[in-house]
């Protein structure tokens, strides 16, 4: 299934930071990007290319200095609940068990009496069936993210934006995880937009990565993974083209150590 | 000791010996040492009458109480298991008082009417609850906890002892007489099985504290009563110092007590509510921290006493500006804590709320406010301690009643025994406020534990 809305469509849009001191950064300039609706898409890049600041100016939490942000034909003015946002942090709200925290949104938005089943589907979904009534320090650092995402899930937003949402996590709960969101990416056909450190990662989940290079802080290059996915998880990662392709990404991010590891793969 | 099949079979945890905890007898013995040495040594406090012998009637009750709580320990696993049974007991105990509000109604009520309506609304409550609690295996856990049944009973009895001139008027002096003997046993009844629940964990931590504690008021005993090795006016005996509870029992729990308790209530309450109200338009709000921040900062670190004069003037009534006196610092401990709880909310809080779905509004009532209660609590248990200190200068202002206000009449009459004796209701007193503080606290802040510790 897949959403015919969720689209996201960038007009030249930039992004300066004033310091304290008057100074000005620029995080991002003139992004022109279109998001098709349903697309799982990766930003990959070095750490202060702008990955976070593009993911923070679609869910509505920061404004463009230059440009226009858009879901489907609707102008980004703000926060909404049509688009969903998982940080690297868990941050659950302590106060509140992993049930409630689940709930939040829909309590908010005043709709948790009609769609109280969803919580727990949810939490069904991410595997946390059991834990309801725990609260948020009682719960492990793959837990707590799996809450989060459950989370951001229930409102069923148009988006869901991922910042580096598995970057704490070790190896083995991160590949879990990893196949996790691909699972409840079919199941619900939202757009994805996930910011990673990790080439594999995005090699592995998108349908595009988006590799972007610092100063000046924009995408370099639009990569669409040909790769065709395993039924019950994603790429294989020991596929020669999945190989092929993370050297083609190393390389566009100026990794020149690697150029000879791409030689000696050959 | 072997079974049936012929397999020697675990020692069970209940016999007797492991259930009465060799610690829980201790306090036993150092009660029957002092008890001896105040009987057998010659009383020397000349300075009124010789004949005190309170100390002993203590020591006696107290003894009693050990001795029945050790036997009852030992029988403590049967009770547990009559919880059932104890919320029949509520029931029945609960319909008397009752039963006894409804009848009190028609004769002239003395002014501590309102403990009996209390008392009544409780039993009342606790009806509802022993009923229910026949169909809902829920709220049993809730009927069948004695404390609820104790309470109510405990006001009751508070009734008759200060109103029984007027029962006795009354012509229902018999139903009285029967009513409060089925109560007292009630109380007792109820009172030993809360005890007893935890009796054996907490005797086995605390008898040698308790133990050491019974000897060293014995040993006091011997100092001042017996051998006068200290100065008598400012070091009265035991005896003495209960007689003052004995003589003066009324005006002490009913008058000062309660005065002391309601000022402080609303000191508190007042302080409480303007508190946390002040704190979070403060912590919240750009303009209102413009406008309010600087007289929080400049009024709120004066010392409370300095408030009186100005106290005096502003309001008509002493008892509003004793109000007034508690309340002030109440509000400026718990405004700051409250600000600087709201203040230091993490940023993500919001941004995760705000990706959610919320409003601004939605943000401060669902996680401002809940992120800064532990803060606010802080406060909150701060400014209860220092409304005690508030407590005592609030009562000089004309009030002339309430526990400060005793022990301080007292001592200008050189009368040291009443000290003592406010001394001690006053640190019992302090000591319940803030253990209730506590109780909420974890009751309302369970989701902090392992999170925040103070």
């Amino acid at each position: 299934m897949v959403n015919a809305t969720g689209a996201i469509i960038s007009k030249g849009v930039g992004k300066t930071f004033t310091q304290p001191d008057g100074e000005e950064i620029t995080a991002l300039s003139h992004m022109d990007l279109r998001i098709e609706p349903g697309e799982f898409i990766c930003l990959i890049g070095p750490s202060g290319c702008g990955k976070s600041t593009f993911l923070r100016l679609v869910a509505g939490l920061i404004h463009p200095t230059s440009g226009e942000l858009f879901l489907d034909d609707k102008g980004i003015t703000g926060t909404g609940a049509d688009r969903g946002l998982v940080s690297q942090d868990p941050t659950l709200f302590p106060w509140l068990n992993v049930y409630n925290n689940v709930a939040y949104g829909l309590k908010i938005r005043k709709v948790f009496n009609e769609r109280k089943a969803d919580v727990q589907s949810y939490i069904d979904l991410v595997g946390l069936t059991g834990f309801e009534r725990s609260y948020p320090h009682q719960l492990s650092g793959g837990m707590a993210q799996r809450v989060s995402l459950a989370r951001a899930l229930v409102n069923e937003p148009k988006v869901l934006l991922l910042d580096e949402p598995l970057g704490a996590l070790d190896a083995f709960t991160r590949m879990n995880m990893q196949d996790e969101i691909l699972r409840i990416w079919k199941k619900r056909g939202a757009t994805m937009l996930m910011v990673t450190h990790d080439v594999d990662e995005a090699i592995y989940l998108a349908d595009r990565v988006f590799v972007m290079t610092p100063r000046p802080a924009k995408i370099e290059q639009v990569i669409r993974i040909e790769i065709g996915r395993n039924p019950n998880h994603g790429r294989s990662r020991d596929d020669p083209d999945f190989l092929l392709m993370r050297a083609r990404i190393l390389q566009i991010l100026n990794f020149t150590g690697q150029k000879h590891a791409l030689e000696y793969n050959l | 000791m072997t079974n049936t099949a012929g397999i020697p079979s675990t020692v069970p945890a209940n016999t007797v010996r492991q259930r009465l905890n060799l610690h829980s007898l201790l306090p036993l013995v150092a009660i029957l040492v002092s008890f001896l040495t105040e009987v057998l040594l010659p009383n020397h406090e000349k300075l009124r009458n010789p004949d005190y012998t309170e100390f002993r009637y203590l020591l006696g009750i107290l003894g009693a109480i050990f001795a029945a709580l050790s036997a009852a320990s030992v029988w403590e696993a049967d009770v547990r298991k009559a919880a059932k049974s104890r919320a029949l007991f509520a029931i029945s105990s609960s319909a008397l008082v009752l039963l006894a509000a409804v009848r009190f109604n028609d004769i002239s009520l003395s002014k501590y009417s309102g403990f009996l309506y209390l008392s009544a609304a409780i039993g009342l409550l606790l009806f509802a609850l022993s009923i229910s609690s026949l169909f809902i295996g829920r709220v049993q856990a809730v009927a069948s906890r004695p404390g609820w049944a104790t309470l109510s009973q405990l006001m009751f009895l508070l009734f008759v002892i200060v109103d029984h001139e007027g029962i006795g008027a009354a012509g229902y002096a018999p139903y009285i007489f029967a009513l409060t003997v089925v109560d007292i046993l009630a109380l007792l009844v109820g009172l030993l099985l809360t005890l007893v629940k935890n009796l054996n964990a907490a005797l086995s931590k605390r008898g040698v504290f308790i133990a050491v504690l019974i000897l060293f008021v014995g040993g006091l005993n011997v100092v001042t009563a017996k051998y006068l090795l200290l100065p008598q006016i400012y070091f009265p005996s035991i005896s003495r110092v209960i007689h003052v509870y004995r003589e003066e029992f009324n005006f002490l729990f009913l008058d000062c007590l309660l005065n002391s308790f309601m000022l402080l209530c609303q000191g508190v309450g007042i302080g409480l509510v303007a508190g946390v109200i002040t704190g979070v338009l403060v912590g919240w709000s750009q303009r209102w921290n413009y406008w309010l921040n600087p007289f929080v900062r400049i009024l709120g670190p004066i010392p409370t006493s300095t408030w009186v004069p100005l106290a005096i003037v502003m309001f008509a009534q002493p008892r509003s500006a004793a109000v007034f006196v508690i309340a002030f610092g109440v509000w400026f401990q718990i405004s700051i804590l409250t600000a600087s709880g709201i203040q230091n909310v993490k940023k993500s809080y919001y941004e995760v709320s705000s990706t959610l779905g919320a409003s601004e509004l939605q943000n401060l009532f669902h996680v401002a406010i809940p992120d800064a209660l532990p803060s606010i609590f802080l406060g909150f248990f701060n400014a209860t301690c220092s409304s005690f200190a508030a407590l005592v200068v609030a009562e000089m202002l004309g009030v002339k009643n309430g526990l400060g206000w005793y022990i301080n009449w007292q001592k200008e009459m050189l009368s040291y025994s009443g000290v003592y004796a406010g001394l001690f209701i006053m640190a019992g007193f302090c000591y319940v406020f803030i253990t209730i503080q506590f109780k909420a606290r974890d009751k309302l802040l369970s989701w902090q534990k392992g999170v925040i510790k103070w």
